[in-house]
């Protein structure tokens, strides 16, 4: 309940917070955000940092700003403030579904958007949407910059590409421009609210009813969140309305993933929920 | 078992305030955040408490070396077996005659027996020092393989967890015989297994202790968040060599007991005597983490069961064979729950002739198991409600006919259950009947038919219970090893200013006694309800009590009150017509003043009271004041009861059930509060509901309890829907029976039924809870595959 | 060591203290401000029982360190009531019954009133997933629900 002694900073520069990280032997700095998922692992004790780098402070950081066709949203921006703005509201409603199904309400109000992509969790639901919506992260070290697509990002449970002395900055998230329809839809561990198996789905729908482009990102059921992209190719140009052959499909790509085995859902649980929730979702967003 | 059942003359005139849903008069500190409970509670030179606890299961502590943690910064002190070496194990509070009792060391010695055991405690003058100076400690630990399961505990040549007894048992209870013979000619035999599984009860409020000795006078002050302070104090006084008079324990807001709160634990003890050894107040105060393997679990029972009826459904005979996981340690009431409280009330409802139970306690690897909300009668009504329910679709019958072909019949009450329990009123017939009604069964069971055809999976799911509340008599109590009073205390005082005090044996974690009493001591005194104020969770100041578990509080601890105040009452009535020169039948109080039928003479309470505390113009035969004491001790015990409904539909792609409605009609007897009772009805319902649907304390192969315990929150409760037959008791002075158990006891066989009944179709046969949709799948893929086999 | 200066208003009231940065909010609320509604029911984030509002949203206050506030104001259940008059969703709780131990209640209001701010009018569904953050294990909740039901237009109409 005690976390360890450590000492407390909080810059409102991002420069003397970059330069912290830089310095920073490995271990020694945990950088808080919304603390949604460090505070835990300081009040266990698994993590231990000498010094807690508060980035809360630092107003660039709290900015979400639309740039053209892209939303650009700063790291200390909470998931309860993403899902009030209102372009996310008009352009990106998967992620408004995501907000209602995440956590908990108190959890939202402080937990990051930037947060949790870089916790990575295998549940996580915020990861599996900003796959779907092919998010790009924006890193910094010092003052080097540079970008990462969120598949490249997110690398397995709890790990991705974040190297020692970065911080993230932002998120970028191309609005979608097409009439694709998109959900995110969660079937929940029923202790913490956690995914046994979410979907975050983006599918086109040709004049002729068939598939033009899908995006499928799995949360909670494989051993991290992953595009399903092996499954996309299949369903491009499928008429989803063809139930049977549908079924088929996705029963074909289940076999080809991995499966997150715990004492919460067994592999076999999970593929079975992932299948069934791939096709009712499908089924809803092909109308 | 001979029980006495004389019942005494019922008062049915039901008062001004009894049966009123009046919201709580002590709601005010709740609501405001001024509630106080112990760990709220800081003391002046306050030390902390911090355990270190093992984490393995089961392992030999090969050193253990507390010297650098003694030097940490704050620490005061650190302790181990070693430094309390005068300590016994703690000793149970029920000992069933026949049990091979292995307490709770109040510190590991030589070997661990379950995950979280305590190996020693820091002390130090921050809490965040002691916790800090426990990662000092030096432990090396020999993990030795763990035995979890009480199966594999049974199984010949099981490694034994106490290595001094020749095999893992603990307590050998069997009831009855016979069955063999009176099963024979049956039409129906059936024999299935069930388990009841192991619960984490998880009262939002962890235990809570500051033990505060004061070198000066002697006294030892005990705040400790607990459901039975008398006890706790006598146990304590025992188990350090305390003299109890000195001892004062003082038990404040309790944030949730469920029955972990009424047990004595090794944490007490130590904290007990560490105050003492460095004088000063040493605080603890658990995490949930400690909670959940350190406090007692509930229910784990694996049952064998076996059952004979006639092809009506008439049952001629049952046969039980359980096997209860008490964990490592014998806990306060660990050998009594699981046996008799799960043999005598076996077969609920129903005249079953023959019955045969034989239960086994097993010592495991794992946290010791005990009372927990319903303490072996729910785990009780599971058994006969999943027997029930399989003998009516074994044989093509109704549910609730079948049950109805069972039920002891009104005019058999008050009836003996061959197991010696006593059920005293009822009706039953009438209770399913409004159950049945109000849940629109008939139109259900039509509209099953028709999603059926559908492919659509619909079930209706009964169950009824009944379990004793309101223990009890000694004379039952001695025989079966339980040390401890069925009585309970009340003092009723009115004041010279004409207000009340009631002081109360019972302790309230949630029931809201402070209303329910005041209602009832209103009704006798003729006083404002608020003008009574009801004070509890104190040794010094309350007469000695019982305390609060079992559905009690109201049937003991309100007779109590009632009967205290009733004396005052008549005391008032006499003094006020000596001092107003009136005859006793013409007195009246109303509203604060005394006044005759007949006559112009008035009297204020103050001034009655003034004279009775003074004696000025009272005839020496009144004597001084008004204020009596009551200990009353119930001749016998009330049994309340109900009738469930759960209305489900399965979803057979994933499994998941959704739990359309839920109904639960209960027979509590005369209800002094509605409101509070549809409470502790939908409390005990979500716990039932939570064990079907969600909650395992999922103890795996290494030992562990989950981490995080699957608590049902607010968006996975349906509505319940609750309503009341009133049938009183004939068994004490208000007529009540008690129910804060009752949910916990209807919902897990009510849910498990219903999705049984859903998947009967499909071949499924066995369903264990909690009913998780990978559970559920497994089921229909078994019994698919069953039946493409065949 | 390292101790930090903190000054927020709490219930109305300012204060200032200094503390090791490592010390939770809930336990400044609680050991050094001596304000002990907000209550400590697990070490994960996981039962809302420290639940208070941080600048009017509801925040978990164990999940939070103390230094970390500034010039905050935090309101508790000790501060929701006016003048001795409870406030509408204290009262629609007392006269629903919607507490029993009240170890959760002093969450559960702060919750339940940053869910009345977000949605004035919510369903039963809204009203659930809204609290599903906060852990009751006394009242199965559905009195709860039906208090906030009730206060709703109370509150509404109070432009609270």
């Amino acid at each position: 309940m005690i976390p360890v002694d450590f000492d407390y900073v909080r810059p409102t520069d991002l420069a003397v917070a970059g330069a912290i990280l830089v310095e920073a032997a490995p271990g020694a700095v945990a950088v808080l955000a919304g603390g949604q998922s460090l505070m835990t692992e300081l009040k266990l004790r698994t993590r231990r940092p000498q010094l807690v780098l508060d980035i809360g402070g630092i107003d660039a950081l709290r900015t979400i700003e639309q740039v053209g066709d892209t939303l650009r949203i700063g790291a200390m921006v909470s998931q309860a403030d993403l899902a009030r703005h209102p372009v996310v509201q008009d352009r990106l409603p998967m992620l408004i579904e995501v907000a209602a199904v995440a956590a908990d309400p108190m959890v939202r109000r402080r937990g990051t958007l930037l947060g949790a992509i870089c916790q990575a969790d295998p549940t996580g639901d915020w990861v599996a949407a900003c796959l779907v919506l092919d998010a790009v992260v924006e890193l910094r070290r010092g003052d080097v910059l540079r970008e990462v697509a969120m598949q490249d990002f997110v690398t397995g449970a709890r790990e991705t590409g974040l190297q020692p002395g970065e911080i993230a900055t932002a998120l970028r998230i191309a609005l979608p421009v097409t009439g694709a329809g998109s959900a995110y839809r969660k079937v929940r561990h029923t202790a913490i609210g956690w995914s046994i198996a979410g979907l975050a789905a983006m599918v086109e729908i040709d004049p002729s009813g068939r598939c033009a482009d899908c995006r499928l990102a799995a949360s909670g059921a494989l051993t991290h969140p992953q595009r399903l992209t092996a499954l996309e190719d299949r369903l491009r140009g499928l008429a989803l309305h063809d139930t049977p052959t549908l079924a088929q499909v996705i029963g074909a790509a289940m076999s080809d993933l991995v499966f997150q085995d715990d004492r919460h859902a067994s592999a076999e649980h999970r593929g079975v929920r992932l299948s069934v929730l791939l096709q009712r979702t499908l089924a809803d967003l092909a109308g | 078992m001979n029980l006495p059942i004389k019942p005494p003359k019922l008062d049915q005139a039901v008062g001004r305030l009894t049966g009123q849903a009046i919201p709580r008069l002590e709601d005010r500190r709740f609501l405001t955040g001024r509630g106080r409970y112990v760990d709220d509670i800081v003391l002046a030179r306050q030390l902390h408490a911090h355990f270190v606890r093992s984490p393995h299961a089961h392992a030999r502590i090969v050193s253990l070396d507390l010297s650098l943690a003694r030097t940490a910064k704050g620490v005061v002190d650190a302790f181990s077996a070693a430094d309390l070496a005068e300590l016994g194990d703690i000793a149970p509070n029920w000992v069933v005659p026949g049990s091979k009792v292995k307490g709770r060391p109040p510190l590991a010695r030589a070997m661990i027996r379950h995950h979280g055991e305590a190996v020693a405690v820091i002390v130090a003058e921050s809490l965040a020092e002691a916790v800090d100076a426990a990662e000092r400690v030096e432990v090396v630990y020999e993990p030795l393989a763990v035995l979890a399961d009480q199966e594999a505990a049974m199984a010949p040549g099981a490694p034994r967890i106490h290595p001094d007894l020749a095999d893992n048992v603990a307590t050998r209870f069997p009831v009855g015989k016979g069955f063999d013979e009176a099963a024979q000619g049956a039409d129906l035999r059936v024999a299935f297994k069930l388990r009841n599984q192991r619960l984490v009860p998880f009262p939002m409020e962890p235990r809570a202790v500051n033990a505060d000795f004061d070198d000066a006078t002697g006294r030892l002050t005990f705040y400790c968040a607990h459901q039975l302070p008398h006890l706790l104090r006598r146990m304590l006084a025992a188990a350090i060599g305390f003299p109890e008079q000195k001892l004062r324990v003082i038990s404040p807001d309790v944030g949730g007991g469920f029955g972990p709160k009424m047990h004595f634990y090794p944490e007490d003890v130590v904290l007990a005597v560490l105050t003492q050894r460095l004088k000063r107040p040493v605080k603890w105060t658990e995490t949930r983490g400690e909670n959940i393997s350190a406090t007692t679990h509930g229910r784990d029972h694996v049952t064998h069961i076996e059952v004979a009826a006639r092809s009506d459904g008439k049952i001629l005979a049952l046969r039980i064979n359980s096997l209860a996981n008490v964990g490592a340690y014998l806990s306060s009431m660990g050998s009594g729950v699981p046996t008799v409280n799960v043999a005598l009330f076996v077969l609920g409802l129903y005249a079953i002739g023959h019955v045969e139970v034989l239960i086994t306690n097993v010592y495991t690897n794992t946290t010791p198991v005990d009372a927990y909300r319903g303490a072996g009668r729910p785990e009780a009504a599971y058994i006969i409600e999943r027997t029930i329910g399989r003998v009516a679709l074994e044989l093509g019958l109704d549910a609730a006919d079948v049950r109805r072909t069972n039920f002891v019949a009104a005019d058999q009450l008050p009836y003996r259950h061959p197991t010696g329990i006593g059920l005293d009123s009822g009706q039953y017939e009438a209770t399913l009947a409004k159950a049945l009604e109000q849940a629109d069964y008939e139109a259900f069971r039509a509209e099953q038919v028709v999603a059926r055809q559908e492919g659509r999976l619909l079930g209706a799911g009964l169950a009824t219970y009944t379990h004793s509340c309101g223990v009890g008599m000694a004379e039952l109590m001695g025989p079966i090893g339980f040390d401890r009073g069925g009585f309970e205390s009340a003092l009723v005082r009115v004041h010279p200013d004409g207000r009340v005090t009631v002081l109360s044996g019972a302790h309230s974690h949630g029931q809201g006694h402070a209303t329910t009493f005041a209602q009832i001591a209103a009704d006798e005194l003729g006083v404002p309800f608020e003008h009574i104020e009801v004070l509890q969770g104190d040794t010094d100041l309350v007469p000695m009590g019982v305390g609060t578990f079992n559905s009690r509080s109201v049937s003991v601890g309100g007779s109590a009150v009632k009967i205290a105040a009733a004396r005052v009452a008549t005391k008032m009535r006499k003094l006020a017509a000596h001092m107003m020169q009136a005859d006793l039948e013409g007195v009246v109080l109303e509203a604060g003043l005394f006044r005759t039928t007949g006559g112009n003479a008035t009297l204020t309470i103050q001034e009655l009271g003034r004279a009775a505390w003074t004696g000025q113009g009272v005839p020496r035969d009144l004597g001084i004041g008004l204020e009596e004491t009551e200990f009353y001790h119930p001749h016998a015990m009330s049994a309340p009861n109900g009738a469930h409904i759960a209305l489900v539909e399965v979803d057979i792609e994933t499994g998941e059930i959704a739990l359309r409605r839920y109904v639960a009609i209960e027979d509590c007897g005369v209800v002094i509060n509605p409101l509070l009772a549809r409470g502790q009805i939908q409390g005990g319902l979500a716990q039932g509901i939570g064990q079907a649907l969600y909650e395992d304390a999922a103890i795996d192969a290494e030992g562990m309890p989950v981490a995080d315990p699957p608590i049902p929150r607010s968006d996975m409760m349906p509505w319940m829907e609750i309503d009341f037959v009133c049938t009183p008791s004939p068994n004490n002075p208000l007529g009540a029976k008690g129910i804060g158990e009752a949910g916990a006891l209807g919902a897990p066989p009510a849910i498990v039924n219903a999705a049984l009944d859903a998947l009967w179709p499909l071949g499924v046969r066995e369903l264990d809870m909690p009913l998780t949709p990978q559970r559920v799948l497994a089921a229909i893929a078994a019994a698919t595959a069953g039946r493409e086999r065949a | 060591m390292h101790h930090r200066k903190i000054s927020l208003t709490i219930d109305g009231r300012r204060v200032v203290s200094e503390v090791e940065p490592r010390m939770l909010l809930v336990q400044a609320l609680r050991e050094v401000f001596g304000v002990t509604g907000p209550h400590i029911g697990c070490e994960t984030g996981r039962c809302g029982a420290c639940t208070v509002l941080v600048d009017g949203q509801a925040m978990k206050s164990c999940m939070m360190l103390a230094v970390q506030v500034c010039d905050v104001e935090i309101t508790t259940a000790a501060g929701l009531a006016q003048d001795g008059v409870l406030h509408p969703l204290q009262q629609a709780f007392h006269e629903r019954h919607a507490l029993q131990c009240g170890f959760c209640t002093p969450g559960m209001l702060c919750a339940a009133v940053d869910l009345l701010a977000e949605t004035p009018r919510p369903t039963e569904t809204e009203i659930r997933a809204g609290l599903r953050g906060n852990l009751c294990r006394c009242t199965g909740y559905q009195h709860i629900v039906e208090a906030v039901a009730q206060a709703a237009p109370a509150m509404a109409l109070q432009g609270i």
